[in-house]
């Protein structure tokens, strides 16, 4: 049976920066989003610029995969003005797709190019009549408002002939998307032009009874819990969603490459085999909760998200079970591997390299060396040290440690 | 400038008739997000603004996955169309289903959220030509980019409403987030939520000095207000020069209808004295927004370290790792090799320029090199202040 004897839906990724692009193609997805440094969703991102999109780009062909460039902010009128360079720039240099949520920049891409064109889920496109409505407006793909589940995704794929894409991992917002605005007033930050503040993810007082102010209670009662669809991908799968997307630009590369590998993995084991009948679905899981996260839950994906969907607490680092140590940047296969240190580490602690495709390999870091050949007790993060080569380590492999 | 409002209870029409309102919004339960009129009643008051010589607008503004979709739709078939003079809509479903269902109906397309450029919102006007009864602007539009906008929605007879007087929404959600807090998931509360049209509390955040964001839940979603409430009361003089065609009033949430009285009386007759009297005597806090300006993507520049932001132009690679007074290790990330003589410029992260020549030239095994290529290490003498992530460019 060859691998592509099912159809699966691409993985598509979150690509913050150049480097996260690399190890999200290189971990499996088929296709990246990014953002330039202006139009996109994230401004406290590293985005890309003309150069790294340039390499961006030919990067992920090489390597088969996509790149879909976001200009799902609502755009005002002086940045609108600013578009028509870009979308000229990213056509050109072979940019697959362009996401967009505004309709104003919408007509502006189609007029000015032959870019495919989706419609964000910035746009909350929930419904059959609406996905209707942009088809005749010039989008090939809606990617839905989270709020629409796997079945509803399927219907408005029968339905309207568009390609559907959904989230099936990452943070949430509890609002529709596009329609908080809470930074805007409490901030002065447009929370749909990037700078959203997060003011959902804070701690609220209530007043409770009208008669009695002093009964207070407090809740976080705005906090989603975390996307994660592992177990979903059955009905990903026989709705014919055509993209399984990613949420976290701002996301490390840990998360990035740990979350495509998971879900490339799985979709790959179905590609071949027609199923998901394999222990390897506990592994997934398993890796998946290997990174930081908010407890985890699948929202609306199969029915209307409730009230276990709540994120009740305060988000901290406590729960990590796993942490990056650092990146391969540099291999001399049967000698050594260069990393470079993202987090201290000792001699004698034990790691886990994470292979583009296949198991963690868990090896002792015996022999530390740093760059002048001086032996190392602890490494220091934003320096450079040389292990002993584990064998199919690669350029970008992300080294962790459980903690 | 002809005004809008809504009702709550029908003995309100005739305050609305007597101050010369034009339109009447009827929020149904099924259709609007804050609604309260129940669906089977919808064309009695229909017919009982009708009878007092104003417009009944059929508001169908909640957004809706495809399930809840199906069922308003059945809904609607309890409403007879014909006796609303339009159909307000907001969701992009509605609104093509409206447009193919009852293409004889008029439309009042609510582009509030988003949609802050003209040329978004002439597409709007474009998409439902022939059907269109105006367009409903947001409120995060200033005042000068409102001007441009109205003289050329003025030039293709495009109509357009603001909302004077109101809540502000921030936040809206399908979830049930107020009941679970208020009612603890105790069984017995959960059954009265059922029967409980809709809950209201006043919320504060640790993150904001304000106090008391009112939250509402009904069978929708959960909304969460602004504590203050939108007030243009004062900017009228500014509203008829631009040539508004409708200012939005609701008094919903608790306001006196009688209110309306003093808006219209202002509206027609301005006086400063008397706009500022009624907005110092309103019963909640106001605020003009962004009416007069809007800063919201002046902070952006201060999300990220600008100096840390790569320069394409001779760019070569990122610092990894310094070591003083031996070497500094840097990834060539440019397509040109790296080799001895090269004049380099370090930028660090406090943006200061430092200037360098290659003296010697490593690879990661510390040997001599005479040229290092794209993605692999190079490895060259010490240049004091770099730190790790400075960018190496050509000099």
């Amino acid at each position: 049976m060859n691998e592509n004897s099912h159809r699966v839906p691409e993985v598509l990724a979150p690509a913050g920066s150049l480097e996260k692009l690399k190890v999200a193609v290189l971990y499996g997805a088929n296709a990246v989003y990014v953002g330039g440094q202006k139009f996109g969703l994230r401004q406290a991102s590293d985005n890309f610029t003309y150069d790294e999109l340039i390499e961006g780009v030919n990067f992920a062909k090489k390597h088969q995969a996509k790149v879909y460039v976001v200009l799902n902010s609502f755009l005002h009128d002086k940045d609108l003005n600013e578009l028509p360079e870009f979308v000229k720039f990213i056509e050109a240099i072979g940019v697959h797709a362009v996401i967009v949520s505004d309709l104003g920049v919408l007509s502006t891409v189609k007029k000015i190019s032959n870019l495919d064109i989706h419609l964000s889920t910035q746009a909350s496109c929930l419904n059959v009549e609406a996905a209707k409505l942009w088809k005749e407006l010039g989008a090939k793909r809606v990617i839905l408002g989270r709020e629409v589940s796997v079945k509803e995704g399927g219907k408005i794929k029968k339905e309207t002939g568009l390609e559907v894409e959904m989230f099936i991992h990452g943070s949430m917002c509890m609002a529709y998307s596009g329609n908080c605005v809470i930074s805007n007033y409490t901030q002065g930050r447009d929370s749909n032009r990037g700078g959203c503040a997060h003011s959902c993810r804070f701690e609220y007082s209530f007043d409770l009874n009208d008669t009695n102010k002093e009964e207070k209670k407090l809740a976080y009662f705005m906090s989603s819990k975390d996307l994660e669809g592992v177990r979903v991908l059955p009905e990903f799968i026989n709705e014919g969603i055509d993209s399984v997307k990613i949420e976290g630009r701002m996301k490390s590369n840990l998360y990035a490459g740990t979350v495509s590998k998971v879900y490339a993995d799985a979709l790959r084991y179905y590609s071949q085999h027609g199923n998901f009948l394999s222990d390897d679905i506990l592994e997934w899981e398993k890796e998946i909760r290997k990174i930081s996260h908010r407890d985890y839950t699948d929202a609306s994906l199969i029915n209307p998200a409730g009230v276990d969907s709540i994120f009740n607490e305060r988000e901290s680092s406590k729960d990590n079970e796993f942490t990056i140590v650092g990146n391969v940047i540099e291999v001399c296969p049967g000698e050594f591997m260069v990393v470079e240190v993202k987090n201290a580490f000792n001699q004698g602690d034990t790691l886990e390299l994470l292979p583009f495709r296949g198991y963690a390999k868990k090896f002792m870091a015996g022999e530390i060396m740093g760059l002048n050949r001086e032996a190392q007790v602890r490494t220091k993060p934003s320096t450079l040290i040389k292990l002993p080569y584990i064998e199919g380590a690669d350029q970008w492999n992300i080294i962790r440690k459980q903690l | 400038m002809k005004l809008v409002s809504f009702i709550e209870q029908l003995p309100d029409l005739a305050t609305l008739q007597k101050s010369g309102v034009e339109e009447v919004i009827l929020s149904g339960q099924d259709f609007s997000r804050y609604g309260k009129i129940k669906t089977e009643d919808l064309n009695n008051w229909a017919n009982e603004v009708s009878k007092l010589g104003m417009k009944p607008i059929l508001e169908w503004d909640i957004l809706m996955t495809e399930n809840v979709f199906a069922q308003t739709v059945q809904e609607l078939k309890k409403v007879d169309l014909d006796l609303f003079s339009s159909i307000r809509v907001q969701d992009p479903g509605a609104i093509h289903y409206v447009m193919t269902q009852f293409p004889q109906k008029k439309l009042q397309l609510v582009l509030e959220t988003g949609n802050h450029n003209l040329q978004g919102i002439l597409d709007w006007a474009t998409y439902a030509a022939g059907k269109l009864d105006r367009v409903i602007l947001s409120i995060e539009l200033p005042y000068e980019t409102l001007k441009i906008y109205l003289a050329a929605l003025r030039e293709k007879n495009i109509k357009t409403e603001l909302l004077g007087l109101g809540r502000i929404l921030l936040f809206y959600t399908p979830r049930s987030l107020l009941a679970p807090v208020v009612f603890d998931h105790d069984d017995d509360k959960k059954k009265t939520m059922i029967e409980i049209e809709s809950l209201e509390r006043l919320a504060s955040s640790e993150e904001s000095p304000h106090k008391g964001f009112p939250i509402l839940e009904t069978k929708h979603g959960t909304f969460m207000f602004h504590i203050k409430e939108h007030c243009l009361i004062t900017q009228i003089p500014k509203l008829i020069e631009m040539q508004l065609d409708y200012l939005r009033i609701d008094l919903r949430f608790g306001k006196p209808i009688i209110l309306i009285e003093n808006v219209a009386n202002i509206v027609s007759n301005y006086h400063e004295e008397a706009a500022l009297t009624f907005k110092n005597n309103y019963p909640t806090d106001t605020l003009v927004g962004f009416f007069n300006i809007n800063k919201t993507d002046t902070l952006f520049t201060k999300l990220k370290n600008q100096k840390l932001q790569r320069q394409d132009q001779n760019y070569l690679g990122d610092v990894y790792e310094i070591s003083k007074d031996k070497h500094i290790a840097f990834m060539n990330r440019s397509n040109q090799p790296i080799t001895p003589e090269m004049k380099l410029k370090i930028i660090n992260p406090e943006g200061k320029e430092l200037l360098t020549t290659i003296s010697w030239l490593k690879n990661s095994k510390l040997e001599l090199s005479k040229s290092i290529p794209q993605n692999e290490l190079a490895v060259i003498s010490y240049v004091g202040k770099v730190a790790a992530r400075s960018q190496v460019y050509l000099a």
